[in-house]
């Protein structure tokens, strides 16, 4: 992976806060992802509570449940209601990587784009499963499953948003477009409806919080931050990236070294302390250095051999 | 297979492999099933409906059966007087030639006001007029399909969970100016659309799927759409259900190991 799949550097150095058992837990989701995660979430609830039973209307259960609510019309304003505040949720999505990526210049909504390694990884995966594969696949920010995820929704929101949208104005839409629509978009939002309930209560449910190593509970989406091991497990690639001492700019320069010793290829998990250590100081050490070197001329050279060596060597 | 398995771990590895196989056949089988079977049903539901909506199973007319024109000779007037509880009120007359022009023209009256052969007519000053007949079960005696084709339609749905609003039969079909399906013009439909949604016009009529299931000579946008959404649903949860499946049993199985040798496991 590239340097652009790194987290922002202030993502990063916001990674390194405490939870409360004082085990070192790493931001995954930043707070518009939480919220839009959040309306998301309560949205496809209450949907798939007004919408099953009109589904299902012949079912008894169906008409206790929409008599419950206090009737047909009411479930319908609830529906509605929740359709549109789930739309919106998907234009505050768009609009939030608008602003990430068109005007920021942050490109770590890339990550979310299949690429042929997620397939790789899936074969991987059913080997793995099959007893021929000892480790799973090694996975970056999102696995293929989450991507597969992310993209089923978006898949989700313009069939199902649409028919939605057409039988909420049926008779506005006819006059653009042929009465057919509507008995099309009646089985279609139907019908897809049912795939997504049972995708996320089957498969998402237990990706994301039922299975055995995750049971009962994973934060991340909600608090945002998901504990190291965890993350060193689920997201091997990522962590490292994200542990891993990058070199600022000022290190960066090619030093004739009196001694190089090449650095051992550590075992993979537990990076030690140092080198988290080195990487948050790294960066004041070179602001230091720099400001050193503008006020008492010296080169940057003697510098980098006073602070930055010694930290480096030691690792 | 594995990295470094022993003669045991080897065994159970190969069992394990078996049994996730069986498992996923399975599973596999399962869906299989669902997808024909689901197909079966509106195979079948396709075939029970009839292309021009006329009614599959008309049932005997009764054995005393009166001439229509006995009827329209007091109904077709303006001025009946009908007794009711405390009075009489005037009905609203029958026109004799939209009625012979209509689906049921050649329907004995009574056929749908059943016991209005005795004359004078039983139950007349009672307070609920024996002739007024409850349409959704009259009409159900002839249209058995098109009735259980109703009850999927958006406006069964709207009956079915208990809206007071939701349109019976008469209500788009008319009463004794009933048109048959196939003589229903657009316009016409629209008028009795428009009672409920307002502004509808033709085009919107054209939604009326009728009480049928799509199939690919009716709505077939509908029909296709429909297989489609089948096949996706069978073959995405089929591989969602098949990963979750085997990634418990991947788990169980080394958990089992563990516990039989913990320390070539570490």
């Amino acid at each position: 992976m590239s340097a652009s799949t790194q987290l922002h550097p202030r993502t990063a150095m916001h990674a390194r806060s405490r939870e409360n058992e004082g085990e070192e837990a790493i931001v995954r989701f930043e707070t518009h992802q939480r919220i839009q995660h959040f309306l998301m979430m309560s949205t496809f609830i209450a949907l798939a509570l007004t919408g099953l039973p009109q589904r299902f209307s012949e079912l008894g259960a169906s008409q206790w449940w929409v008599s419950a609510l206090g009737g047909l019309e009411s479930v319908r304003t609830i529906h509605r209601a929740a359709g549109v505040i789930m739309l919106l949720d998907c234009v505050y999505h768009v609009g939030y990587l608008f602003v990430r990526i068109g005007v920021q210049r942050r490109f770590g909504a890339f990550q979310m784009i299949p690429t042929p390694r997620d397939v790789k990884d899936a074969f991987h995966m059913v080997r793995f499963f099959l007893g021929l594969e000892s480790e799973k696949p090694r996975f970056g920010r999102f696995s293929y499953l989450e991507k597969f995820d992310y993209w089923a929704v978006f898949w989700g929101i313009a069939v199902i948003g649409g028919s939605g949208v057409v039988l909420m104005f049926a008779v506005a839409v006819t006059v653009v477009l042929p009465g057919q629509v509507i008995p099309l978009a009646m089985t279609v939002h139907g019908d897809e409806a049912i795939l997504a309930v049972g995708w996320i209560a089957v498969v998402h449910m237990f990706n994301a919080h039922l299975a055995p190593w995750v049971f009962p509970f994973n934060p991340a989406i909600f608090t945002g931050k998901l504990s190291r091991e965890r993350y060193a497990e689920d997201h091997p690639l990522e962590f490292e990236h994200l542990v891993a001492p990058r070199p600022p700019v000022a290190v960066r320069q090619p030093e004739p070294r009196p001694v190089v010793t090449p650095r051992q290829p550590e075992p993979r998990p537990q990076p030690p302390v140092a080198e988290l250590l080195t990487e948050t100081v790294r960066p004041a050490m070179a602001d230091v250095s720099e400001v050193l070197t503008r006020h008492s001329g010296e080169r940057p050279a003697a510098a980098n051999a006073t602070g930055m060596g010694v930290l480096t060597d030691e690792t | 297979m594995e990295p470094n398995p022993g003669k045991h771990g080897r065994a159970v590895a190969r069992r394990a492999t078996w049994g996730l196989l069986a498992i996923a056949g399975l599973a596999l089988l399962v869906a299989a099933c669902t997808v024909a079977g689901a197909s079966a049903g509106s195979g079948e539901a396709a075939a029970g409906n009839r292309a021009d909506g006329s009614p599959a199973g008309a049932s005997t007319p009764p054995a005393a059966v009166r001439p229509n024109d006995l009827c329209i000779a007091c109904h077709g007037k303006a001025g009946v007087l009908k007794e009711v509880v405390g009075g009489t009120v005037a009905l609203e007359p029958i026109d004799p030639g939209a009625f012979a022009a209509s689906a049921h023209g050649k329907t004995p009256c009574v056929q749908c006001h059943t016991g209005q052969s005795a004359i004078p007519h039983p139950g007349a000053g009672k307070p609920q007029a024996a002739a007024t007949i409850d349409a959704t079960a009259v009409c159900s005696s002839c249209h058995h399909e098109a009735y259980e084709g109703y009850s999927h339609t958006a406006h069964g749905i709207v009956g079915n969970l208990g809206d007071s609003r939701a349109p019976g039969c008469t209500d788009c079909h008319g009463v004794h100016n009933v048109n048959h399906v196939r003589d229903w013009k657009n316009d016409q439909r629209a008028e009795a659309c428009a009672h409920c949604h307002e502004g509808a016009t033709g085009t919107f009529a054209a939604a009326s799927i009728g009480h049928r299931e799509p199939s690919p000579g009716w709505f077939a946008p509908s029909y296709f759409a429909g297989r489609f959404l089948l096949v996706l649903m069978a073959s995405v949860l089929a591989f969602g259900i098949l990963h979750v499946e085997l990634d418990v049993l991947r788990w169980g199985v080394a958990k089992v190991r563990i516990l039989r040798n913990p320390e070539k496991d570490e």
